[in-house]
Order: structure tokens, then C-alpha cells, then sequence
């Protein structure tokens, strides 16, 4: 069957986003390569089952996601220090910026369990609501909003970024403790 | 997608510092550590800066091939 053009140029504008997400969730180009040609040979293939009108993106990330859930739990098995790899090849390729504080959150973000890392990408940079982030995970809205939680309040842990609320009790017990400390 | 408003930003319980309570009225449960606005967006933004670094290394030339090819199929 032909491919609507319409259709094809939905994939095609997809495709930055989808391949930045997969870099993302992988943090090795050429395996993110990899996984975004199995997504659109796998979307192509199944072209069928989308519904013209509804969300293309949301469609190519689920198919993504889940392949890379598939391949990240046979790989897990293989190698143990998934997450030490993930940080590796972020550092090694060539295309990063050499800037400290960039290289310092690709790492903390490589330290972030995978669903954690994927539902902050989903939410926070491709620009998907808690309900499309929800549906391509597979799970309910207020455990996406759970996990952006936690990896946000992890990052900010990670990166020294002050992460307590301004107006908490611990900021205030600690501002009298140093104060404290001081006279 | 990369025009999309993101949405760490979106208003929730987590990021109303002037109230500790949300849209329902309810005490946000005690066991979630809050971050504060000026830490979110600086996450948010390091967040979108690398993955419109990638967004915008464009499209490799073999997958656009692959999906003009297979979208000629019959």
C-alpha cells in the first residue's frame, strides 16, 4: 500500500523529535539510530492501525518506547552497569558540548532510573501532556506525575541545584541554624 | 514539537510555593519533597537545552531515505 503523503510528511516532522528522544533515553547516537530506524520500519509496517487525525508523535514515541523497554531489559541482562555505559557514550561522542554543566546534567540525568528519566524527557522536553506521556508509558496520570516528581527532586540533588522549597520549615531551621553557627 | 510548550511548568500542587495547598483545597501528602520554582526551571532548562541540541541535529540522511522509500512502496 502507498503511503499518504500526508501521512509520510506527519513521520517525517516526527522524526527530530522521536531521534532526540531516543538519544535521551539511550545516550549513545548510533544505538538511538538503530532504535528510531526499527521504530519507523515497525510504524511503517503498521501503518494500518493509526487513525489518521490522532496523535502521530504520541504514536512513534509508544512504538520507541517500547522497543527500547524490550531492548533495555534483554541488555540489562547482559551488562550489569547499564547506567555507567549510558554515561560513557554520552561523554565520548564528539557532537556534545564540552561545556562542564551540560556534560554534569547528561550524567545526573544517566543516574535517574529509566522511568524516571523517560517520563521528565516526555513531559518536560518533547512537550507531551501528563495524559499522551501517561498513554505512551502505559500507566496513569498520576504515576507520570509521581515519577517527573522524583526525578526532578533527584536532578536537583544531583546537581546541587537548592531543591528545597524556599518557604519549607527545613529552609527556615536551617537558616536560624546558620545564622547560629555565625554568632 | 519543538515549538510545544513544555509542561514542568504546568501549574500542580509541587509547584504553588505560596500556598501549601492545591487546586482540591487538600495538604499535598508530607512524604513529597517539594522543589522550589527557581530550582524547577533551571532543570527545565537544562533539560530542554540539551534535547533541542539533538532536535537539532536535523534528520540523518538514511532514515529520511528509508521512509520516502517505503512510503513509495506498494
Amino acid at each position: 500500500m502507498k503511503l499518504d503523503p500526508a501521512i509520510r510528511d506527519q513521520v517525517l516532522a516526527t522524526v527530530p523529535s522521536l531521534r532526540a528522544f531516543a538519544i535521551s533515553l539511550c545516550g549513545n547516537v548510533d544505538r538511538a539510530d538503530d532504535l528510531v530506524q526499527e521504530t519507523l520500519l515497525r510504524a511503517l509496517a503498521h501503518i494500518d492501525s493509526f487513525e489518521p487525525g490522532t496523535n502521530m508523535p504520541a504514536w512513534l514515541f509508544t512504538i520507541l518506547r517500547n522497543l527500547f523497554r524490550s531492548e533495555y531489559r534483554k541488555r540489562r541482562r547482559e551488562v550489569e552497569d547499564a547506567d555507567g555505559r549510558y554515561a560513557e557514550t554520552l561523554k565520548s561522542h564528539p557532537e556534545q558540548t564540552g561545556r562542564v554543566e551540560f556534560e554534569e546534567f547528561r550524567a545526573a540525568l544517566a543516574k535517574l532510573p529509566s522511568d524516571q528519566r523517560e517520563a521528565l524527557i516526555l513531559v518536560g522536553a518533547s512537550g507531551f501532556s501528563y495524559d499522551d506521556a501517561a498513554a505512551i508509558c502505559g500507566c496513569a496520570v498520576g504515576t507520570i506525575k509521581s515519577r517527573v516528581n522524583r526525578a526532578r527532586t533527584r536532578l536537583a540533588d544531583l546537581l546541587a541545584i537548592d531543591s528545597v522549597d524556599d518557604f519549607g520549615p527545613d529552609r527556615a531551621t536551617r537558616a536560624v541554624l546558620a545564622g547560629g553557627g555565625r554568632g | 514539537m519543538n515549538s510545544r510548550k513544555t509542561n514542568l511548568e504546568a501549574v500542580e500542587p509541587d509547584t504553588d510555593m505560596s500556598e501549601p495547598q492545591d487546586s482540591t483545597g487538600k495538604r499535598p501528602h508530607k512524604h513529597e519533597i517539594r522543589l522550589g520554582r527557581e530550582a524547577q526551571a533551571r532543570i527545565g532548562e537544562l533539560l530542554r537545552t540539551m534535547y533541542n541540541s539533538y532536535v537539532n541535529q536535523g534528520v540523518p540522511q538514511h532514515l529520511e531515505d528509508l521512509v520516502r522509500r517505503l512510503g513509495e512502496q506498494d
